[in-house]
């Protein structure tokens, strides 16, 4: 843990600050206080997305520091997206992830702020839109996780809501909207892969984790739309499984030296 | 048609936990090993399994065909699948055998510059092990670094300078903070560090310290070393075409029945240098020969490979100590354009489902397949 007090370090933790309290707010259904606060959150992380592009003079994707600033980033959009659209709620679950992935490159040691330069294997036009859309589908898979532990354990207080899907078909709907995207950002990848190495496919250890989410989605949605949701706690366990394989790929395949392979950069 | 279904209900769940169950655990073998698991022959046999999983899916469930995102998907899926197995080694031994066509899946090339050559050699062994069909030659091999900028030089250890830096190791260095340097024990602190500085000499014309510039010039920094508690003070100093000074350390002389037994000390110097920029891009200027006739020019660099003549030539590796010679991965095409069109295939029909016809049975008012 360490404080960082530079302009960046600064912006960061504002956003934490304020994510925490939209969290604590939308807990305690003072919706509107709740969302000014998750706006302001969300103001700050893109001023802070906004320096930090500036300040590497790229795409600030590059490694699990911007990767995690730009997923806090992305919460409040798939938040206002999801209620609006696809009648699925959960805000303050919503800013509590946010809250969580803007802590890392607020204070943890490993998520280092140190600006790097882009390796001649990341300056490809593929970069930003292959981990633009894994960030956005691991986003948005986190909500699918927090609806499907609604759907098992009955959060639907804090989870739904007047006019909002329960648990179990709003956790559908996540996966549904975060599925294109994960293939999205697979298939960029591999055809990333086989524009710099040659090989649409290396069996380095986070493509294969990556892979193990994909097919634990697949396997939900195959079996949802077989059987219908009248397995929900099986469904639902199969949801924690993919949002568990998602945590392994981002954090334990990036920071483990047992998973050393081609994606090392992503440290 | 029933067996069909039924195979194919069961089959594809079974398939996919199977994948997903093998996929984790050559994610804990390694890319080396995962590679030989899922090129081995029992897993030869599940990637035609399921491929007629894909098939058979079409014949037994009619849905798929009707609906364009299911069946984008499924034959996207499909696509990859076919066109990745006839892109293996194993795919190109059968194209050699029953087909007649005699491509090498993988090989690389060595190529001096101003050299031509047609020459394919084994990425392993270098030995060559055939020939294309016309000749590349290479005009030029360079490699771009990013622009220095003022960061400081680097504090290193080692035994001599190296273009590549091999056995130095770069020290972390803050001013005021103590290092004990590798093998040695030898605890060093750096004093100041001035990033612009000139030479301080003695009446004799020797360097014995620097003072702060303006303008341009070289840095200059002040360390103590600290060995079984006596202190010594000294400057690093380069010269006005240096790029590397060196301070030799009080380390016993290392002898060849050192290196032999591998009690050798690599701490020998401490070495003030100009920080080797981080590399742009690495870039070979090709042109492809037939007939002794250029018929295409490209300048490659990781991420841009030329395609030609059904192969896809890859900036790999290069001559490290001179950039004389560079050294292309020669990939075959073979399933390229399947693949492609699976990815394609893939996401649309993905997005096409999930996305388009939610909306559009939203927009017309039928409860959509999502809930």
């Amino acid at each position: 843990m360490e404080l960082r007090l530079t302009t960046l370090g600064i912006l960061i933790m504002a956003a934490e600050g304020a994510y925490v309290l939209a969290c604590a707010l939308l807990a305690s259904r003072l919706r509107k206080a709740g969302h000014v606060f998750f706006a302001l959150g969300f103001v700050a992380t893109v001023a802070a997305f906004v320096f930090r592009w500036v300040q590497v003079d790229h795409l600030p994707m590059q490694n699990l520091f911007e990767a995690s600033l730009s997923m806090g980033m992305m919460m409040y959009p798939i938040t206002l997206l999801s209620r609006r659209y696809l009648k699925v709620g959960g805000e303050a679950v919503d800013a509590l992830i946010a809250a969580i992935l803007v802590f890392l490159p607020a204070f943890v040691r490993k998520f280092s702020p140190e600006p790097q330069v882009l390796p001649p294997a990341l300056q490809s036009p593929l970069f930003a839109p292959h981990v633009g859309a894994y960030l956005l589908a691991y986003g948005i898979m986190f909500k699918a996780g927090a609806q499907a532990v609604g759907a098992l354990w009955d959060f639907d207080w804090l989870l739904g809501g007047e006019g909002l899907l329960k648990s179990e078909p709003a956790t559908h709907r996540m996966v549904g909207l975060g599925f294109p995207l994960l293939t999205l950002g697979l298939v960029l990848g591999a055809w990333w892969g086989k524009l710099a190495w040659g090989d649409y496919w290396q069996w380095d250890p986070k493509e294969l984790w990556s892979l193990v989410s994909w097919l634990i989605f697949l396997f939900y949605l195959h079996v949802r739309n077989r059987w219908g949701p009248r397995h929900r706690v099986f469904l639902s366990s199969l949801v924690l499984a993919g949002f568990t394989a998602i945590l392994i790929t981002y954090f334990w395949a990036n920071l483990s030296a047992l998973f050393k392979g081609m994606h090392s950069y992503a440290m | 048609m029933k067996p069909i279904r039924q195979a194919v209900i069961w089959g594809t769940p079974t398939a996919v936990v199977l994948l997903t169950v093998l996929s984790v655990v050559g994610a804990f073998l390694g890319d080396q090993q995962a590679r030989q698991l899922f090129s081995s022959p029992p897993l030869i046999v599940f990637w035609f399994l399921l491929t007629g999983l894909l098939v058979a899916g079409f014949a037994g469930f009619r849905t798929l065909l009707r609906r364009p995102g299911l069946l984008a998907m499924h034959l996207g899926s499909l696509l990859i699948l076919g066109g990745s197995m006839w892109a293996s080694d194993e795919g190109h031994a059968f194209a050699r055998e029953w087909l007649g066509f005699d491509k090498i899946p993988s090989s690389v090339m060595l190529i001096h510059q101003g050299e031509t050559t047609d020459n394919l050699a084994d990425s392993e062994t270098d030995q060559s092990i055939g020939k294309l069909p016309f000749a590349l030659k290479l005009n030029k091999f360079w490699i771009e670094y990013y622009a220095q900028g003022d960061r400081p030089w680097s504090l290193e250890v080692g035994t001599r300078r190296h273009p590549q830096g091999m056995g130095r190791q770069t020290l972390a260095w803050t001013p005021g903070a103590e290092l004990t340097l590798p093998d040695t024990g030898i605890r060093v602190t750096v004093l100041q560090y001035l990033p612009i500085a000139k030479p301080v000499m003695d009446a004799d014309g020797n360097v014995v310290g620097a003072e702060a510039a303006v303008g341009e010039g070289r840095p200059a920094m002040q360390v103590r070393m600290r060995t079984e508690g006596k202190d010594r003070d000294a400057w690093l100093v380069p010269e006005k075409e240096q790029d590397v000074v060196e301070l030799p350390l009080s380390v016993p002389r290392q002898t060849a029945e050192a290196m032999r037994t591998g009690t050798f000390v690599m701490a020998q110097s401490l070495l003030l240098g100009r920080p080797t920029p981080p590399v742009l891009a690495y870039k070979s200027d090709l042109s492809v020969l037939k007939n002794g006739e250029e018929v295409v020019r490209k300048t490659i660099v990781v991420n841009d490979p030329l395609h030609f003549g059904g192969y896809h030539f890859y900036q790999a590796s290069y001559d490290e100590r001179a950039n004389q010679y560079t050294v292309l991965l020669v990939k075959s095409d073979n399933g390229l354009t399947a693949v492609y069109a699976g990815f394609v295939l893939a996401v649309a029909g993905g997005f096409w489902w999930f996305w388009v016809v939610p909306v559009w049975q939203g927009l017309s008012g039928r409860s959509g397949h999502g809930a």
